[in-house]
C-alpha cells in the first residue's frame, strides 16, 4: 500500500509499525450479547494484567526517582483495584453493556463527578481516569496501549493521531518516524517531532488500518508512506532510506559552516526552539542563534501559570547556552491549536481567528507583564531579544510596546538589571501589518515573517481543515507580495527581517526567499544544515534578477515551475 | 464501632498523592471502615470515592470504622491526615 499525506516533518525512515492509537471512541450505547459472566471475566482479566504491569512499573520508577511518574502511576495502580470501580462496571455489564463501553460509562460517570466538584485541580485528575480508562479498552478491544517510555525496538507510530505528551515520553531514539491518518503539519505534535527530528507524515488516509508489527516506509520530506510492502517494495524504501543517511552526512559538515550563498552573501540561519534545552540542539546543528523561542509550551500541559521567576530561569538558560548568539523570545501564543489548561480559555468556533495570542495579552496584563518581566530579566544575561505575535492593529503594537516600558520602569524601581537597549520586534502574520509594513516597521526594532498564519490568513484558508488545506500554497502570488512588501521595508529602514515558518525550510522556497532579499531564516534545528547546505548552491545575483519576473506570475503552479527550473540537478534531488 | 473527628490541614487537600496513600493505608486493615464529611458516607478503600469527595483544607471530617481492627483503622488513617504537609 502507498499513502500519501501532508509532508509534517522532514527525513526518511523505515521500522515495524506500532499502531499507537492513544484516544479510543467508545460507542457508550453499545450493547453486547455477551454471556454476563464472559464478559465479566474479560474485563477482570484486562485490568488485573494491567496492574499488574503497573506494579512492576512503579517499581521501576522508584528506583530511577522520576517523581511525578511514579505519582502518577501510583494512583492509576490505586484506581485498578478500586472496588467500588469493580462494582460500577459490573452493574453497567448486567445492564447488558459491551465491556468496552461498561468501561467507558464508569470512567465518565466518575470524571463528570470530579468536574462537577468545581476544584481545577480534581477537575485535571479526569485525564489520568480517562488514561487508565483508554487502557483497559485498548487491552479489551486487543489493542496496544502505546508506552513509548520502554520501547526496546525501533518503531514508526502509526494511527488515526497520537497526543504530544505520548511522543514527548518516548524513550529517546526510538521513534523513527510518524505516520498518521489525522492532522496537520502545524499540529503540536508535528511541531515536536520536527524539533525532536523524527519525519512524520500526517492526514494519510489508511494509516489508522496499518496493522502493529508491519514494515512501514515514512518520506517525510515528500509526505509518502508505504506499508504492506512485497519484496521489492521494501528494497526499494531500504534503499531511499539509506541513500537519505548519506544525505545527511553530506548535511552534517554544513552544521560548522557559516551561512552564505555560492556567491558569499552572508545568510544568517538561526533555529526556531520550543524550551530552553533546545538551544544546546540549535547550537549543535550549528545555528547562528535563535529566531524563535515558542514560549507558549512553557503554559501547556499543565495546571498552573508559569511564574516570573520560573520563566526567567528558562529564559536565562537558553540566553546563557547560546553564549551571546541572539535569542528572540516570542511572548506567548496561546490559542489558534494550542491550547492551555491553566489559561481556562473556553473553546471556540474559530480559533485561528479569535482570542489568541497577544490579544489575551493586553486583556489579561497581569499575565503579560509577568512574562515581559522574565524576558528582560534574562537580558542582561545573554543577547536577548523580545518579540510580539498576532499584531494585528497599530494600536495593538502601541500597547503592547507601553507595557513593555512599564514593565521597564517597574524593574528601574526595583533595581534590577536588564539590557536598557533590548532589541524589540513583531512577528508580521496578520496581512493588515503585511500590507503596511513600512509604517510599523517604523515603531520596531526588527520583524519576524511568520509565513504559516500570513499565508492561511491572507488565502483563508484554514489549515487545519483537510477538504480546503490543499488551497493552502506560500507559493501563491499573493502571499509572495506580501512578503516581499515585508522585506522591502526593512530593507528600506535599514532594519532586519527573518522568516520563521515552515516555508524557510523548503527547499524550493528557500532560493525565492533568498532572490527577495531574505537574510535570515529562522528553522527547526534539524533543518539547519540543510537549509546552509541549499542556501551555499544559490547564486545570490542570479536568482535576485529571476525572482522579479516570478513575481509577476498569476499562477502558482507556474511559479513553482519556474522556481523548480532555477535549480540544477544536484539541488533537485533535496526536493 | 469506633470514630473520630480530624480535620484536614494541608493547602491541598487530599489530592492525588495523598489520596492514593489514604487509599493504600486504608487497605491495609479488614475493618469497614466510613470517613463521613456533612452528609456524606465516603469509602476511603476508594480512590474514586475519596478523589469525588473533594476533601479540601479546613474540612472537618469523621473517621468511623467497625471490625477486629477498629481501632487501629480510625487512629492510623487520622494520624496520616493530620500529618499531611503540602
Amino acid at each position: 500500500m502507498i499513502g500519501r499525506g501532508i509532508a509534517a516533518s522532514r527525513g526518511k525512515a523505515l521500522a515495524r509499525a506500532m499502531a499507537a492509537e492513544t484516544q479510543q471512541q467508545i460507542d457508550l450505547e453499545k450493547k453486547s450479547k455477551e454471556n454476563l459472566l464472559h464478559s465479566v471475566e474479560r474485563v477482570k482479566e484486562a485490568i488485573d494484567s494491567i496492574a499488574e504491569e503497573m506494579k512492576d512499573e512503579e517499581t521501576r520508577l522508584e528506583g530511577e526517582e522520576e517523581a511525578m511518574r511514579l505519582e502518577i502511576v501510583q494512583m492509576q495502580h490505586t484506581m485498578l483495584s478500586d472496588a467500588v470501580f469493580h462494582d460500577s462496571i459490573r452493574k453497567e455489564l448486567e445492564e447488558g453493556y459491551a465491556p468496552e463501553s461498561a468501561v467507558a460509562r464508569c470512567i465518565e460517570a466518575q470524571c463528570r463527578m470530579l468536574e462537577a466538584i468545581g476544584d481545577a485541580y480534581l477537575a485535571a485528575r479526569t485525564d489520568d481516569f480517562r488514561d487508565v480508562g483508554n487502557r483497559i479498552i485498548c487491552r479489551l478491544l486487543g489493542k496496544r496501549y502505546p508506552d513509548l517510555g520502554k520501547l526496546e525496538e525501533d518503531v514508526i507510530l502509526t494511527g488515526e493521531n497520537i497526543s504530544p505528551s505520548v511522543l514527548a515520553g518516548a524513550k529517546k531514539g526510538k521513534v523513527k518516524g510518524l505516520l498518521l491518518a489525522k492532522g496537520s503539519r502545524t499540529a503540536h505534535v508535528c511541531i515536536l517531532a520536527a524539533n525532536m527530528g523524527i519525519p512524520a507524515v500526517v492526514g494519510c488516509i489508511g494509516a489508522e488500518k496499518i496493522k502493529d508489527g508491519d514494515m512501514v516506509f515514512v518520506d517525510g520530506t515528500a509526505g509518502k508512506a508505504a506499508w504492506e510492502m512485497d519484496e521489492a517494495a521494501r528494497a526499494d524504501a531500504l534503499a531511499e532510506t539509506v541513500s537519505y543517511q548519506e544525505k545527511q552526512k553530506i548535511l552534517e559538515k554544513y552544521t560548522e559552516k557559516k551561512g552564505q550563498t555560492k556567491d558569499k552573501v552572508s545568510v544568517q540561519i538561526m533555529a526556531n526552539i520550543m524550551d530552553a534545552q533546545a538551544a544546546e540542539q540549535a547550537k549543535q546543528m550549528g545555528a547562528e542563534g535563535v529566531g524563535l523561542f515558542r514560549t507558549e509550551f512553557l503554559y501547556m500541559g499543565r495546571k498552573d501559570l508559569p511564574g516570573e521567576e520560573e520563566q526567567f530561569q528558562a529564559y536565562k538558560k537558553a540566553a546563557e547556552m547560546l553564549q551571546g548568539q541572539p535569542l528572540v523570545i516570542r511572548t506567548m501564543d496561546i490559542g489558534g491549536d494550542k491550547q492551555s489548561e491553566a489559561l481556562e480559555i473556553p473553546a471556540e468556533e474559530n480559533p485561528f481567528l479569535g482570542y489568541r495570542a497577544i490579544r489575551i495579552c493586553l486583556e489579561r496584563k497581569e499575565l503579560f507583564f509577568t512574562q515581559l518581566k522574565a524576558v528582560l530579566r534574562a537580558s542582561a544575561y545573554g543577547n536577548v531579544r523580545v518579540m510580539f505575535p498576532m499584531i494585528s492593529s497599530m494600536a495593538e503594537l502601541e500597547e503592547a510596546l507601553a507595557c513593555l516600558q512599564k514593565a521597564k520602569d517597574e524593574l528601574d524601581q526595583q533595581r534590577i538589571a536588564y539590557d536598557k537597549d533590548i532589541q524589540t520586534g513583531m512577528m508580521v502574520e496578520v496581512p493588515s501589518t503585511a500590507i503596511l509594513a513600512s509604517r510599523f516597521i517604523k515603531k520596531v526594532d526588527f520583524f519576524s515573517i511568520g509565513s504559516n498564519d500570513l499565508t492561511q490568513y491572507a488565502l483563508a484558508v484554514d489549515r487545519q481543515n483537510e477538504k480546503v488545506c490543499g488551497l493552502y500554497d506560500y507559493f501563491d502570488p499573493g502571499v509572495l507580495h506580501l512578503i516581499y512588501t515585508v522585506i522591502r521595508a526593512c530593507e528600506q529602514e535599514n532594519k532586519e527581517c527573518c522568516l520563521c515558518g515552515e516555508m524557510a525550510s523548503d527547499p524550493l522556497a528557500v532560493p525565492v526567499l533568498l532572490g527577495m532579499g531574505l537574510k535570515k531564516f529562522s528553522v527547526n534545528p534539524s533543518a539547519v544544515p540543510l537549509v546552509k547546505y541549499l542556501l551555499s548552491k544559490c547564486e545570490y545575483k542570479k536568482i535576485k534578477h529571476d525572482v522579479q519576473c516570478m513575481l509577476e506570475m498569476d499562477d502558482r503552479r507556474q511559479i513553482k515551475e519556474e522556481a523548480m527550473a532555477l535549480l540544477d540537478e544536484e539541488y533537485r534531488s533535496w526536493l | 464501632m469506633y470514630a473520630k473527628e480530624v480535620t484536614i490541614n494541608n493547602p491541598t487537600g487530599l489530592h492525588a498523592r495523598p489520596a492514593t496513600q489514604l487509599v493504600r493505608e486504608a487497605e491495609k486493615y479488614q475493618s469497614e471502615i466510613r470517613i463521613i464529611k456533612e452528609n456524606m458516607v465516603i469509602n476511603p478503600k476508594s480512590i474514586f470515592n475519596v478523589l469525588a469527595a473533594g476533601l479540601s483544607q479546613g474540612i472537618a471530617i469523621t473517621v468511623e470504622a467497625e471490625g477486629t481492627d477498629e481501632r487501629e483503622a480510625v487512629d492510623s488513617l487520622c494520624r496520616f491526615i493530620e500529618d499531611l504537609k503540602e
